[in-house]
């Protein structure tokens, strides 16, 4: 893992787990906006491309999967001690993401029932926009969860310059 | 992983991998069966929470890891340990608690839902279609309401998986057991 990074020409460090639960919160929030910008604003058009780029963009910073450069190195890479906790952070997103899939398959279960025609139509909207936003939802979390529990479980990192020397 | 299956108070041995290949045959043929008999019955209404509850059914007395019973003990015993300790090195001899993993167990439990969690990428792979139902629309030439059954089913089938598919991998990847004297 990564114990800093650059933004904007400054260093970002991030050995103290607070910070990285600061920087997961703020990824989350990122991704948050771009969903609701796309579900509310932009379904059908072109910019819905340039938040699939702000997507790919986040998921590249966080690293994990085959991603090379990021937060984190790719899942193949490491030593045992690694893929062990690499593993465990798995069998913890595993777990999580049922409650993200649970509520999608609710909400396309609205619109799979025989009172639906009846509704409102501002709610029958409502209930068809409601599995898209779900879903995506679903999706970020899918590709970025493991990753983000192993920031935001992993220690403090003692460093190079920390370490007391001989 | 236990040796047995105890199935209506009969003892079935489940010792030889061959065998535990059988039994996730089995299973995931009659989830299939299921889904497509509640189908033709209404089409998913109310069978969806059947169908759901089946695989929760099937953990418990079949596959187990989230349930008590089955062949796969109870997943779960990082949660019980304390946050800030990594976990304790224990040495082949020391025997675990009858129904306890032990370190090794613990390691192919989370090695299997990592194995696992990589196939529900199918599920996300689906989503950028949901996103733009024209392409389902005008090429593959789907009505609104297929378009929804087959999102409700795929979705199902993922919720299903969910359930069982850790430990199906492990029970289907796990070499043969020794028999206990």
């Amino acid at each position: 893992m990564k114990t800093d990074f650059d933004l904007l020409g400054i260093r970002v460090n991030i050995t103290s787990r607070s910070r990285r639960r600061w920087l997961v919160a703020l990824l989350y929030a990122g991704f948050g906006a771009l969903t609701i910008a796309w579900c509310a604003f932009f379904r059908q058009t072109m910019v819905s491309w340039i938040i699939l780029f702000g997507y790919i963009f986040l998921s590249k910073f966080l690293g994990g999967r085959n991603f090379k450069g990021g937060l984190l190195p790719p899942f193949e890479v490491g030593d045992e001690r690694e893929r062990n906790r690499r593993n465990q952070a798995f069998y913890v997103a595993y777990k999580w993401w049922d409650f993200t899939l649970l509520p999608a398959l609710l909400s396309v279960g609205l619109k799979n029932n025989p009172y639906y025609p009846a509704w409102h139509p501002a709610f029958r909207v409502f209930v068809d926009r409601l599995p898209f936003g779900l879903l995506i939802a679903a999706g970020i979390l899918y590709y970025t969860m493991p990753q983000t529990i192993q920031l935001w479980t992993e220690p403090d990192m003692v460093t190079d310059v920390d370490a007391p020397s001989a | 992983m236990k040796t047995d299956l105890l199935l209506l108070g009969k003892r079935i041995r489940m010792a030889s991998r061959t065998r535990r290949r059988w039994l996730v045959g089995l299973v995931y043929a009659g989830l299939a069966a299921m889904m497509t008999g509640a189908w033709f019955l209404d089409h998913w209404h109310v069978s969806c929470i059947y169908l759901i509850g089946s695989g929760l059914v099937v953990s418990q007395f079949f596959l187990g890891g989230y349930g008590r019973g089955g062949l796969v003990k109870l997943f779960g015993e990082w949660d019980q340990r304390p946050k800030s300790m990594p976990p304790q090195r224990s040495s082949p001899a020391q025997k675990m608690p009858e129904g306890m993993n032990d370190e090794r167990e613990l390691h192919q439990c989370d090695r299997a839902h990592y194995q696992a969690y990589q196939w529900f990428a199918i599920t996300a792979f689906f989503l950028p279609m949901y996103a733009s139902p024209i392409f389902l629309e005008r090429i593959i030439h789907l009505s609104a309401d297929q378009i929804v059954y087959l999102f409700y089913g795929g979705l199902m089938a993922a919720v299903i998986l969910l359930f069982t598919l850790p430990q199906s991998i492990l029970l289907w990847t796990e070499p043969d057991m020794e028999e206990p004297e």
